[in-house]
């Protein structure tokens, strides 16, 4: 690759981590192009040698996103034999990877919003990790399966919210979420506190990769 | 101002704000004009401004209202002598029915709206009071996290209540995992949703 190459690609990744960074705090309509390229610090010829509109980057930026984090939750929630220590362990590997690349996380799913705009891939995520502890008989049939499901995934949502403004532990999370699941109380207390000592969310899957568990 | 002055003075001005109420609940709050809050309250633009010095003034009073909305609903439910299984079934139920009675005002009491992100101070206060006095196992150490939880579920529950079309959500089927993750004793939690059943069927 020659430089000017290598300059190209740098400019773009300044571009895209600068576009970001603002989309996690501010509605798209509100960004514009001189924002983004003041935070980038490059110049405004600059952006539309990479991008026709923000609209274009933003979404060169969401899918991605959204797709490399709904792959590495899968691959953690199904990447243990045990599925209670499982989610324990994609719950904190979550928040972990909150605590080192907050912008990925927020941008991932959609916190900035507090309105449920992101279900899909999650929620089939988690409503498979569920099937499994309803199948191993770990709890049982609830009555609404899609209902648990969706309030999971908004406690989740609300937990990474409280957790920029207030230090949430990962365990107390994952109680909760065994609490919405049924698990058993003396179960939840013996395997919630792994949370606590998840890696990262991405160095967590990476991990899972290796040993060939893909959900 | 003559009383039927007054009175139709009253009418307009309460048009105007079931309208802005209504609309509110859309999907874009933000993208509302006086235009279109008059043109769904049926009067001229020129009679709103009648009414409110300024769209802020108008938005001020709606949020006014979203405000006692929230407070009403916390002092309905969560008073002293009720346990906390008995204060969340109820209210659920309650909820449930303004989904069918009154859902613009539930959308709008509750910040159901689209991009929203709305805080319910004066029930969240009561909620974690509730749930620090009350006798139970607790799941999770953290109870303010445990309150922020039973909002995003509640508000994620009631507006797919308010949204679905095909299948039927009761509250009952928030009730129990709700009731868990709060910590209440199953059994309390069983009596509790009996209880607010009942109490349903004797209204109807």
């Amino acid at each position: 690759m020659d430089r000017r190459e290598r300059r190209r690609i740098e400019m773009r990744q300044r571009l895209e981590r600068a576009a970001m960074e603002l989309m996690v705090e501010h509605p798209l309509e509100d960004i514009s192009v001189k924002d983004i390229t003041d935070r980038a610090d490059v110049a405004s010829t600059t952006f539309y040698a990479h991008f026709d509109t923000k609209e274009q980057l933003a979404e060169s930026l969401r899918v991605p996103v959204r797709e490399e984090f709904t792959s590495a939750v899968a691959q953690c929630l199904f990447g243990h034999s045990d599925p209670l220590v499982a989610l324990a362990m994609t719950a904190g590997a979550v928040f972990a990877e909150m605590d080192r690349d907050p912008v990925f996380v927020r941008l991932a799913l959609n916190l900035r919003d507090d309105v449920d705009a992101f279900g899909g891939p999650v929620d089939s995520g988690l409503a498979a990790a569920y099937d499994r502890l309803i199948e191993t008989g770990v709890v049982p049939e609830p009555r609404n399966r899609q209902m648990v499901v969706m309030m999971v995934r908004e406690s989740v949502r609300a937990a990474l919210r409280r957790h920029v403004r207030h230090p949430v532990k990962a365990s107390d999370f994952t109680a909760i979420a065994f609490a919405f699941f049924n698990v058993p109380a003396e179960l939840a207390a013996d395997i919630a506190p792994q949370a606590d000592d998840a890696p990262p969310l991405r160095d967590l899957a990476g991990q899972l990769v290796g040993a060939g568990t893909p959900g | 101002m003559s009383d039927r002055r007054q009175r139709r003075y009253d009418e307009i001005h309460e048009r105007i704000i079931r309208a802005g109420i209504r609309l509110h609940g859309g999907p874009a709050p933000a993208e509302i004009t006086v235009a279109d809050i008059a043109e769904s309250a049926d009067v001229a633009v020129a009679t709103f401004y009648n009414h409110f010095e300024s769209f802020e003034a108008f938005r001020d009073e709606i949020g006014e209202i979203q405000q006692g909305h929230i407070s009403n609903f916390a002092a309905q439910y969560f008073t002293d002598d009720r346990d906390l299984g008995t204060a969340v079934t109820t209210w659920l139920s309650g909820l449930w029915r303004g989904t069918e009675d009154f859902p613009d005002d539930l959308r709008h009491a509750l910040h159901l709206h689209a991009g929203e992100a709305g805080e319910w101070t004066a029930l969240e206060d009561e909620i974690h009071q509730k749930l620090v006095s009350s006798d139970r196992h607790r799941p999770q150490q953290d109870d303010e996290l445990a309150t922020v939880t039973l909002r995003a579920a509640v508000r994620a529950a009631v507006r797919h209540r308010l949204d679905e079309t095909e299948t039927v959500t009761e509250w009952k089927d928030v009730a129990y995992p709700l009731l868990r993750m709060l910590g209440v004793d199953p059994a309390d939690a069983t009596d509790a949703v009996s209880a607010a059943r009942s109490a349903e069927l004797e209204r109807v």
